[in-house]
């Protein structure tokens, strides 16, 4: 029998040790490899075409690729999946895949036709598989498969159009949100496009769609909503003035809700702010909300919320805030599509200063969401 | 390009060889004129930019306003469908509300935003076309940055007429009469009745609106698109004993029709209405000290209104009602237009154009249910214009144009409501006072066969209350429009031979616009907007030519740079909506036995965007057409049109209004009594 010696065996826990430590930092294969990937995705729109870029979140430049999609679309981003609602006028569902966003027609997983002039507004996803898939345009509230096989079929309707004002179509729902095993859907209940009543949220059952209660606003015209802790917070923009702008005054604002009592209180008024609240996003960990406000000219400022010390201030570098607002809570980044006339720019914010996403022709920012994925 | 290189060749190729074959002893081309005076222009015959277009050009071929008018140099057409849908003409470049558009002397305004819609000329009532590029004569007012389009009813001075029945594809039925009778001496009546129907149901590739998906395609036909248009125009001419010339006119249109939606989402009963009266009178007396003197006075009435049902149509506002909208416009024009033409002595000639009108524009609505109110707006404009010509030389003449616009808008306040926008309208008034003006010189003798021409104008537009107020089909207006003005330069080289059988021109042109209008179109409305700046140049090219009595051809090319030139980044250099860089059309007709005549002809236009980011990608088109005529009998003709024989067609799917692709038509012609073209013979 042969016998190995000591050199023998102090050499092989050398080299294995080697081996081991080399494997750490080494590369690995590439079949083995899975890269996390963190995009800021885009929609752009000069409300005759409609486009979607994206950029790497610690970059500063959009993609130069693009998928081209229906003018007025919504970006809308669930754990690891991307959809697009193309709205009224092309009514459609679509998924992406974001690990071939720059191969433009096989990252279209799928592009399902809705009904005519449903006008898709909101997708919450329950799991991987289904999501609830809300409509301005409709009375109704629809459960989908969003697998790809099914293509977005329709597994559940929920009836929402006694909520709907005499005369029109639909009660406008325009954002959905989920606590536990309820789901959110907040109304504008329009009546020929005038926000003449308060705006509703209803509540229903997250798995059946069974209507639980409703909360009614306190003023018009909501515009979206969001959870801080245990409070949600809603925008409202309420009417348009003569110029298509807002009036500051106390019709409008940000309200927050006790949802356990379900009652509604205007913490932030119009007044305060300098108009009606079209669009906002929260930093949950700081407590901060970002408003778009529509003033009384009809130009869309910036506004950040402090709700803990109850304090407004205006970030007054950019001029057109209409591109919407979108705060990515891992980067801590403010991000705001800037719509200025023939200077539409799209913009990030770390807290203390903005800094300019460029691109190259690409159409001005509509709407944004950031996608984390492993590829 | 390698697709379009035969077309080019064969364009380039007759060019050539009609240009050498040509010679000087044949006879004059009868081009059709009219005897009755609409109110000449003393500078046409100097000017190279005047194209006169007889009735032989579309009579019984199935084409619009805008197949013939986009057939030659330097003309752009825009179609958003069929027979009757909204069609627009842009001119070097210079947008489709640059171009002025008359009929008889009088100016249409209807309600199609930011054009006159061509589409609701029915060509069967017509005689002539003059096509001014780049200036509108004095006598029509002056001042376009385009040039104008002046079509001529038919007014034979002979007794006699004209009655054709057509038949083709979709169901196009097309029937019209002309009558010309003379009443009591020195006094005749002409008339004209023309009636059309298409049902626009043509077939298409439906997408389904879904762009990656294209397992859901399917063929589909075109929905609510139907149009039914009745139109007349009814003359009394009178000499008075005095030698004076009146001329008494009475002009209608009742339009009707379906609004389709696009290609994805067809309507089911939108729809439109217009009915239009006009009324003229114009008395010329005997000219006094060779001023000739014409003073008119025409009055309008137009209703345009539009309705729609959003549970079947889903256009607009959604909601459950059967909505209305639109206005009716009363508008009254006093004109003078007096006239001083050369002689042996005096080297020089003037034209004054002088007129005024009130209009008034209200609500035409059912809007009640949502809390809208009346309105009305007045719009009064005092203009003048003026056309001075000096024979420098006997082969030089300068040539001076001017024209002033003063106008004032009153707005009663109201609420304003259309299917996808509510609007305050603010009560007040506005004024204002517009000029331009444009200088020209012309080379050659009246009848060298050379003739060279430059000129360089500046003109002004402003918003006219239809297209900001005003309904019209699948159109939208934009309150917001604002003037316009721009810039048009131009060097012309012509030629004919002696015979007058072959013609040659070639022109160099520019216009920089301002706030020129392009059309945006969202869902299933287009709507008028400003473009800051615009540049186009490029060359016009062209020949006519009747080398043998049996053989005749045209052959038009465009080739042009029309770009966006306004600030922002995103547009700035791009290619105008809409206008290609090149287009070439070719035509030719061969007399055969048997009084047969075959025409052919063959159109090739590049690749051209729909959109201002050029974004929406339309590529290059080759269309061509065939028409074979049958004379058996002396006053009877029968015509068999085949339109787009390959069938082409392209939309982008996201400005998918479908166009229709091969289509027939059969038209049978009989001359009544004795017409002018037998006294011609």
């Amino acid at each position: 029998m042969k016998t190995i010696n000591n050199t023998t065996i102090f050499l092989g826990i050398i080299i294995s040790i080697f081996i081991v430590a080399c494997s750490e930092d080494s590369p690995t294969t590439p079949k083995d490899e899975i890269e996390s990937k963190t995009l800021g995705l885009v929609f752009t729109s000069d409300y005759v075409n409609g486009e979607l870029r994206w950029f790497d979140i610690e970059a500063d430049s959009l993609s130069p690729n693009k998928i081209t999609l229906a003018q007025d679309s919504r970006v809308i981003v669930q754990g690891s999946q991307v959809f697009v609602l193309e709205r009224f006028g092309a009514d459609n569902l679509v998924r992406l895949a974001p690990s071939k966003l720059d191969q433009e027609d096989a990252s279209v997983l799928y592009q399902t036709s809705l009904e005519d002039g449903s006008n898709p507004s909101d997708l919450i996803a329950l799991d991987s598989q289904t999501a609830w898939l809300g409509l301005e345009g409709s009375a109704h509230l629809l459960k989908i498969n969003t697998a790809v096989s099914a293509k977005g079929k329709t597994l559940k309707t929920v009836d929402l159009s006694k909520y709907t004002v005499s005369g029109n179509i639909s009660p406008n729902l325009i954002k959905l949100s989920l606590k536990g095993d309820t789901l959110l859907a907040l109304l504008q209940r329009l009546d020929m496009y005038q926000a003449k009543l308060p705006g509703l949220i209803v509540l229903l059952d997250a798995n059946e769609g069974t209507i639980l209660d409703t909360i009614p606003l306190k003023t018009n015209n909501p515009t979206s909503f969001a959870w801080i802790e245990n409070v949600l917070w809603v925008s409202t923009q309420g009417v348009y003035n003569d110029v298509y702008g807002c009036n500051s005054d106390s019709l409008r604002g940000i309200e927050s809700i006790d949802f356990e009592k379900k009652k509604s209180t205007v913490k932030f008024f119009g007044k305060n702010l300098g108009g009606g609240v079209s669009s906002f996003t929260v930093d949950q960990k700081n407590k901060k909300i970002y408003a778009s406000v529509l003033g009384v000219d009809g130009g869309y400022s910036l506004a950040k919320v402090d709700i803990e010390k109850n304090k407004i201030s205006l970030l007054d570098e950019i001029e057109d805030t209409s591109g919407s607002l979108y705060w990515d809570a891992n980067s801590d980044l403010l991000f705001v599509g800037d719509r200025s006339f023939e200077n539409a720019k799209l913009w990030g914010y770390d807290g203390s200063s903005f800094f300019e996403i460029k691109g190259k022709d690409v159409l001005p920012p509509y709407n944004m969401a950031v996608i984390s994925y492993e590829e | 390009m390698r697709k379009t290189s035969p077309l080019v060749a064969l364009f380039m190729g007759l060019f050539y060889s009609v240009s050498a074959s040509v010679t000087d002893s044949l006879t004059v081309q009868n081009l059709g004129e009219t005897e009755v005076h609409i109110g000449a222009s003393i500078t046409e015959n100097l000017s190279n930019q005047v194209v006169s277009i007889s009735e032989e050009a579309w009579v019984g071929k199935n084409f619009t306003a805008i197949d013939i008018l986009s057939s030659y140099g330097g003309i752009q057409g825009h179609k958003q469908g069929g027979i009757g849908s909204f069609q627009s003409i842009s001119i070097r470049g210079a947008s489709s509300r640059g171009v002025k558009i008359f009929i008889d002397g009088v100016a249409l305004e209807d309600a199609g935003g930011g054009a006159v819609n061509l589409g609701s000329i029915d060509l069967n009532l017509v005689e002539r076309i003059d096509v001014y590029k780049g200036y509108v004569p004095a006598f029509l007012g002056g001042n376009g940055i385009g040039g104008a389009i002046h079509f001529i009813t038919k007014k034979s001075v002979n007794t006699g007429g004209q009655f054709s029945l057509s038949y083709g594809s979709h169901g196009l039925q097309e029937a019209a009469v002309s009558l010309t009778i003379p009443l009591i001496s020195k006094t005749r009546f002409a008339s004209g009745l023309a009636y059309r129907y298409s049902d626009n149901d043509y077939e298409f590739l439906n997408r389904n609106g879904t762009e990656y998906d294209t397992d859901d395609d399917f063929l589909a036909k075109r929905k609510n698109a139907w149009y039914l248009q009745f139109s007349g125009n009814h003359t009394f001419y009178h000499t008075h004993e005095n030698g004076g010339f009146s001329t008494l006119s009475f002009r209608h249109e009742k339009e009707k029709g379906g609004n389709p939606g696009k290609e994805s989402n067809q309507t089911e009963v939108a729809g439109f209405n217009r009915d239009l009266g006009q009324l003229f009178y114009s008395y010329e007396p005997i000219p006094y000290k060779n001023l000739q003197f014409t003073l008119s006075l025409s009055g309008q009435i137009e209703k345009s209104v539009s309705h729609s049902y959003y549970p079947l149509d889903k256009i607009g506002f959604p909601n459950t009602y059967y909505m209305e909208y639109g206005a009716i416009r009363y508008f009254l024009q006093p004109k003078i237009i007096v006239e001083l033409p050369t002689d042996s002595s005096r080297s020089w000639a003037a034209s004054l154009y002088l007129a005024s009108s009130a209009e008034r524009l209200e609500d035409r609505d059912n809007n009640e249910w949502i809390s809208a109110y009346p309105w009305h707006l007045e719009q009064y404009v005092v203009e003048g214009a003026s056309n001075i010509q000096w024979f420098l030389t006997r082969i030089i003449s300068l040539e001076l144009e001017n024209s002033i616009k003063a106008y004032q808008n009153e707005n009663s306040g109201g609420e304003w409501s259309l299917p996808v926008r509510n609007d305050s309208l603010i009560s007040g008034s506005n004024q204002d006072l517009l000029g331009s003006g444009r200088l020209a010189m012309h080379f050659g003798h009246l009848k060298s066969p050379w003739k060279a021409s430059l000129s360089l104008g500046r003109y002004f537009r402003e918003p006219e209350l239809m297209e900001q107020y005003g309904v019209y089909r699948n159109v939208l207006p934009n309150p917001d429009l604002k003037e316009e003005t721009g810039w048009m330069g131009e060097i012309s080289l012509s030629w004919k031979s002696a015979s007058e059988k072959t013609k040659i021109l070639s022109t160099y042109f520019e216009t920089h616009q301002k706030n020129g209008i392009i059309w945006v179109t969202n869902n299933s409305f287009s709507k008028p907007f400003n473009i800051s700046k615009a540049i186009t140049r490029g060359v016009e090219l062209s020949l006519e030519s009747k080398p043998t009595s049996f053989f005749k051809t045209r052959l038009d090319a465009t080739i042009q740079k029309a770009l966006d030139d306004s600030s922002d980044p995103l547009y700035q250099g791009k290619k105008l909506p809409e206008e290609p860089t090149t287009t070439y059309h070719a035509e030719a007709a061969w007399l055969l036995p048997y009084h047969l005549e075959w025409s052919v002809q063959a159109g090739y236009r590049s690749t051209l965007y729909k959109d201002r980011a050029n974004r929406q990608k339309i590529p290059a088109q080759s269309l061509y057409h065939s028409y074979l005529t049958w004379n058996p009998l002396k006053r009877t003709k029968f015509v068999l049109s085949v339109q787009n024989i390959t069938n082409t067609e392209y939309q982008s799917i996201y400005s998918s209004y479908p166009l229709p692709g091969r289509t027939y038509s059969f038209t049978f012609i009989q001359q009544i009594g004795i017409n002018k073209d037998e006294n011609n013979q």
